[in-house]
């Protein structure tokens, strides 16, 4: 494969930047723009070790750097790999990765360095994307998800599997191909009982999605209520800017306003809305039909009411409404009247409320602590196991519904067909790290990657 | 002396090699060490199994003799795996084993075109275009073609306990001088291992302690061409050990000279010996074994299962703690043997060997295990060593149409750690590489190769003919729930039908067997089960089967980009290393191939499909 080279670390100004070259003629390639002080050839070296040394090309010494050499197959992509590291100005970055481009290299594409460590078989399909995460990951809980994938826990589960699955398959063919031999024939309900505790481990990590979306995506969560209970206060308070106005004017916002911040380790994507009410103004209206259309789509709705005044029939008839299970009441302006009457709440049926203060901050623990509550972390323990692909978690329903139907079938079908149908969901799982996969789908996960990974 | 093609070797492989050849029109000799051990089946006297009676049919759809002989001299007949699925299902016969041998051999020495001869070929080289081959009595023959076929005798060496001898299986001499000269070929060779059982005496079995194994009572032949194939002759029995048996091994397992690591050599994994099974399954209480006549005018009865190369005194020690066995006695004790085979990662899938045009090699020499598994080899070879010589283009069949396709893809595109034997699950296509539709599958490529006789061919699309015609009526007629109709459904334990449907979704119900509707719908027309059967298959599992097609037609796709014989993978630097290097190492014929290259993933595939293309484009 041709000899790849690309800038490692981010662009912009810093205290060293990373140039990485890989491939057949890496070691060649970044020796002619390369003299090291002590005059050490590259290809002398051993892998893993460094000389420090001037890049020079036409006649120009560009800068002093360190050279990193990695020999194939021990290195990140499994060719043979230089890393120069300069000095951190894009200038200088850039005029060396150009001269190993006039040097023979070539413009890595995006995610290449990680494509060719999985087509060398160096990481699994399921490790790539989670290079791709970590990369991505801005905070603590989606870097600890992430750093389990890269260290293969959820490609050792989806293994422990595949493993349930051959032995299966195993099991059968024993059973068809050495029937001249006292192979045991297999009962039907064992069968049964294996197939539904796979069933179950699949099940597991596929309801781990919802979760892992929200860690990738951030919890989605709209403020929702009458004009003027406080609702952009309460955005800005969370976001800690100005950016929703606030007035005493029933119906200042009139457009949806989005904001991405991080609660108490969750990250949120917080939803401003225009106040619902029945009005005959066109902007208004439109503002409530929006409001309730962003209610739909959100995984979360806080509907906010005024403390300082008694729920009316109009956000009675709005809360019914809505799904039950996606909505948090808060009761907003605690700071005038903390002794809300919550008669009529109750009559709702409504039990999961919070009262807070949008304006001096009383109650927003006890509010994110509620919307922790409500994501269910408690139910995925185990950090390690947590589905945040969307491509593994197709991986896995396929699989599933594949097997199910495998289970269904097993009492009507001949052993050799339903040994055929349990083989495709095996086969589906093989695409989780990779294995058979279609170059296509493989270079679809890589266009994903940015240069220089 | 100047023959077209020379046959070394007169075993499963050797008969059905020097038959196409001949037949094909090519001036062919078989060599035999031994002429009265043509065609001998050294282990079990049976032929059949699961996957291997499929090769069975294959071989005889494509115009192969095996089918015809064992319909011939079967003993005992089984359909196996009847009730596991249409790809299960196999058909096993125990054979006469001195039956097989003097109507195999009769069949060489009339086939026109074809002679025997009882030598051994002691050295092999090339000259000009001519292959030489020297005999054991100085004698030369230059042929233009070579068929390499010497099962188990390439410094064949027996093992019984510690004592050890230089032998072929049954008495007959080893081959001791021909793999040198192989060797100088820069052949690479390996060394493997198989066992056999002891023969035991019949009048020496306790017969009524034995559970009786019968045949079925309507005989399925192998052949296509075999009517009336007629009924059982006799049935098998079967006997279990115990724990005193594995008492006896156990103790004494240090005297097996696989045990005391006297053979080097690797055996099958998938027959292992009665002292591997007792090693490696030692928590199984019994092991079975099925116990097997030899012959009508034989009363060797062979004991299938326990194959082993222990000390004689140790192996009838053992033998008679089992119940029936009390008071047996051994007619020839069981042995292991060591042996030369070929690495068949240097075959082509023509099986001719690369880089030495005209010299091929079949059977057991390949590294495979098993009298089918052999006479496929042999059959593919003996037809291409008669193309070489009339330059027509060779045959090499496919994974997607057969077992045998199947086999020598597996052996020479990924090459043998232990003897291989032919199972169902080695196919990704079972579903539709069945026992039943082998003719629709392989008799028009025999048609067109020229070994398939006009009678054979017209037979075979009479079958078709009225196959399709049934498939097309049964769509046409429809069944109401009458009284009478749900009458027959519930004698025979079906759920009643509620609304009128017609036979052909009746028939996909998982219960519905087609005889039913011979029952309930007074019209079905008078076939032979070998049809209905298939009628059966096919509209049951249609949905199951077109999903192997639709995989096979992806096959098939890459099957079709040949690559060219004089690729040089280091050029092409799009390629990862190593996939260069085995890829140069096995030099594919085609895209298919390449693609089970061990280690080789759908990417590198993908960057030589480009190349391909590349290279096409500029040579127009
Ligand atoms: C002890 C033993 C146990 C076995 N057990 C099993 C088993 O459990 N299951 C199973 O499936 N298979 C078993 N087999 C394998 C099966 O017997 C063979 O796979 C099959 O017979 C191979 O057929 P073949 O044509 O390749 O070779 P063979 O049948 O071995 O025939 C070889 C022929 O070549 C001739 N020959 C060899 N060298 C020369 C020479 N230099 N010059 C002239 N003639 C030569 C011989 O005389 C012979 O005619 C066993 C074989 C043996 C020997
Ligand atoms: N006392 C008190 N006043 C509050 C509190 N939260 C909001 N307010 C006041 O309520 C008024 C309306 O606040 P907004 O945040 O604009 O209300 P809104 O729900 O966004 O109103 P619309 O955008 O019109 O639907 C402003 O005058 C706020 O200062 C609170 O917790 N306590
Ligand atoms: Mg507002």
């Amino acid at each position: 494969m041709s000899t790849i080279a690309a800038i490692s670390t981010p662009y912009g100004i810093g205290g060293i930047s990373v140039v990485r070259v890989s491939g057949e003629n890496a070691i060649k390639i970044t020796q002619k723009i390369f003299r090291a002080h002590d005059g050490t050839l590259l290809e002398n070296m051993n892998g893993y070790t460094c000389k420090l040394g001037n890049i020079i090309f036409e006649n120009n010494t560009l800068d002093e750097v360190i050279v990193t050499v990695f020999k194939a197959p021990r290195s990140y992509t499994g060719e043979d790999i230089t890393q120069i590291s300069c000095h951190g100005s894009m200038f200088i970055t850039k005029s060396i990765l150009r001269a190993l481009l006039s040097s023979g290299a070539v413009m890595a594409g995006p995610g290449e360095f990680t494509k060719r460590a999985f087509l060398n078989k160096k990481i699994s399909l399921d490790k790539a994307e989670s290079v791709m995460g970590l990369i991505s990951s801005n905070y603590e809980k989606a870097r600890k998800i992430n750093y389990s994938a890269y260290c293969g826990f959820l490609g050792q589960k989806i293994n422990k599997i595949k493993n349930k699955f051959f032995d299966i398959l195993s099991d059968l063919n024993a059973e068809i191909d050495y029937s001249d031999e006292d192979v045991p024939e297999l009962d039907n309900n064992q069968l049964i009982l294996r197939l539904e505790n796979i069933n179950s481990e699949l099940n597991n990590l596929i309801k781990s999605y919802s979760i892992g979306c929200v860690i990738k995506n951030g919890l989605k969560v709209a403020i929702l209520g009458a004009p003027n209970v406080g609702k952009s206060t309460l955005m800005n308070f969370l976001s800690k800017k100005e950016k929703s106005i606030v007035t005493d004017i029933a119906g200042t916002t009139r457009d949806a306003i989005e904001e991405s911040i991080i609660l108490n380790n969750i990250p949120i994507v917080l939803i401003d809305t225009a106040g619902i009410r029945e009005t005959n103004d066109k902007i208004e209206q439109i503002g409530t039909q929006k409001s309730k259309e962003i209610a739909e789509i959100s995984d979360l709705i806080l509907f906010m009411l005024d403390a300082s005044r008694e729920i009316t029939d109009e956000e009675i008839k709005i809360i019914n409404s809505f799904d039950k299970n996606k909505i948090l009441i808060i009761i907003n302006k605690s700071d005038i009247n903390s002794n809300y009457n919550l008669e009529k709440l109750k009559k709702l049926n409504i039990k999961n409320f919070v009262l807070i203060s949008a304006k001096n901050g009383t109650g927003i623990d006890n509010l994110s602590k509620k919307i922790e509550e409500f994501i269910d972390f408690g139910a995925f323990q185990n950090e390690n196991l947590i589905i945040m692909s969307e491509r593994q978690y197709n991986v896995l329903l396929r699989a599933q519904k594949n097997l199910e139907n495998a289970i269904d079938k097993i009492k009507s079908v001949p052993r050799d067909i339903f040994a055929d149908i349990l083989k495709e969901s095996a086969e589906i799982l093989c695409e989780f790290s990779g294995e058979n996969l279609e170059t296509k789908i493989v270079d679809s996960v890589f266009e994903k990657f940015c240069v220089g990974k | 002396m100047e023959y077209d093609v020379a046959v070394v070797g007169a075993g499963h492989a050797g008969i059905e090699a020097s038959l196409a050849a001949a037949r094909l029109g090519a001036k062919t000799i078989v060599f035999s060490i031994n002429l009265d051990s043509i065609g001998n089946c050294p282990c079990s006297p049976s032929i059949g199994g699961t996957a291997k009676g499929t090769l069975v049919r294959e071989i005889d759809a494509l115009g192969g003799e095996m089918a015809k002989t064992a319909d011939v001299c079967f003993l005992h007949s089984k359909i196996l795996n009847a009730s596991k699925g249409p790809a299960a299902q196999s058909i096993r016969a125990q054979v006469d084993k001195n039956q097989y041998k003097i109507i195999m051999k009769h069949k060489l020495e009339t086939q026109k075109n074809l002679h025997i001869h009882q030598c051994e070929i002691t050295g092999m080289f090339k000259f000009n275009n001519f292959w030489i081959l020297n005999t054991n009595l100085g004698t030369k023959y230059k042929c233009k073609a070579v068929v390499l076929a010497t099962g188990t005798f390439l410094n064949g060496k027996i093992h019984i306990g510690d004592i050890s001898n230089n032998s072929g299986p049954d008495g007959v001499f080893a081959a001791q001088y021909l793999t040198d000269d192989i060797q100088k070929l820069k052949i690479n060779t390996k060394r493997f291992k198989t066992g056999t059982s002891a023969r035991i005496l019949k009048s020496s079995i306790n017969f009524d302690k034995l559970e009786i194994q019968p045949g079925d009572p309507v005989v399925t032949p192998f052949s296509y061409m075999t009517e009336n194939p007629g009924e059982n002759k006799l049935v098998c029995h079967i006997a279990w050990t115990n724990d005193k048996t594995k008492e006896i091994i156990l103790k004494n397992i240090e005297t097996s000279p696989m045990y005391s690591h006297k053979i080097h050599a690797t055996g099958p994994r998938y027959c292992p010996s009665i002292e591997d099974k007792m090693v490696r399954f030692s928590d199984k209480k019994r092991h079975q074994i099925f116990v097997e006549p030899c012959g009508i005018e034989s009363d060797e009865i062979y004991l299938y299962g326990m194959s082993s190369s222990m000390p004689e005194e140790i192996q009838l020690k053992f033998l008679r703690t089992i119940i029936g066995f009390e008071n047996c006695v051994i007619t020839r004790p069981g042995y292991a043997i060591e042996y030369d085979i070929i690495d068949p990662t240097c075959i082509f899938p023509t099986l001719e060997i690369k880089n030495m045009p005209g010299l091929f090699s079949a059977g057991q020499l390949n590294g495979s295990s098993g009298y089918e598994e052999a006479a496929a080899q042999g059959l593919v070879a003996g037809i291409n060593a008669a193309m070489h010589i009339f330059n027509k283009k060779k045959l090499i069949l496919s994974r997607a149409n057969s077992y045998i396709g199947t086999l020598i893809d597996d052996i020479t595109t990924k090459g043998v750690n232990d003897p291989y034997r032919m199972l169902t699950a080695r196919s990704e296509y079972r579903l539709f590489l069945r026992v039943d539709n082998a003719d629709e599958r392989l008799t028009p490529i025999g048609k067109e190769i020229g070994l398939v006789t006009d009678e054979y061919f017209e037979k075979f699309e009479k079958r078709i003919f009225l196959k399709e015609k049934e498939k097309n009526r049964i769509k046409k007629v429809f069944i109401k729930p009458s009284f009478e109709v749900n009458k027959i459904l519930e004698d025979s334990k079906i759920l009643p039908i509620s609304e009128a449907v017609n036979l052909e979704t009746f028939l996909r119900r998982p219960e519905v067997k087609y005889d039913l509707i011979q029952k309930i719908d007074k019209n079905s027309p008078d076939l032979p089960n070998s049809i209905t059967n298939r009628v059966e298959i096919e509209i049951k599992y249609e949905g199951y089967i077109k999903r192997q097609m639709q995989q096979i037609k992806k096959l098939t796709r890459l099957e079709k980009i040949l690559i060219p014989e004089d690729i040089n993978y280091m050029n092409i630097i799009n390629l990862r290393l190593e996939a260069r290097e085995k890829l140069s190492k096995i030099n594919p014929i085609n895209l298919s191939q390449a693609q089970h290259v061990p280690g080789i993933t759908p990417a590198d595939i993908a960057t030589l499909i480009i190349w391909i293309e590349k290279l096409k484009r500029q040579e127009v």
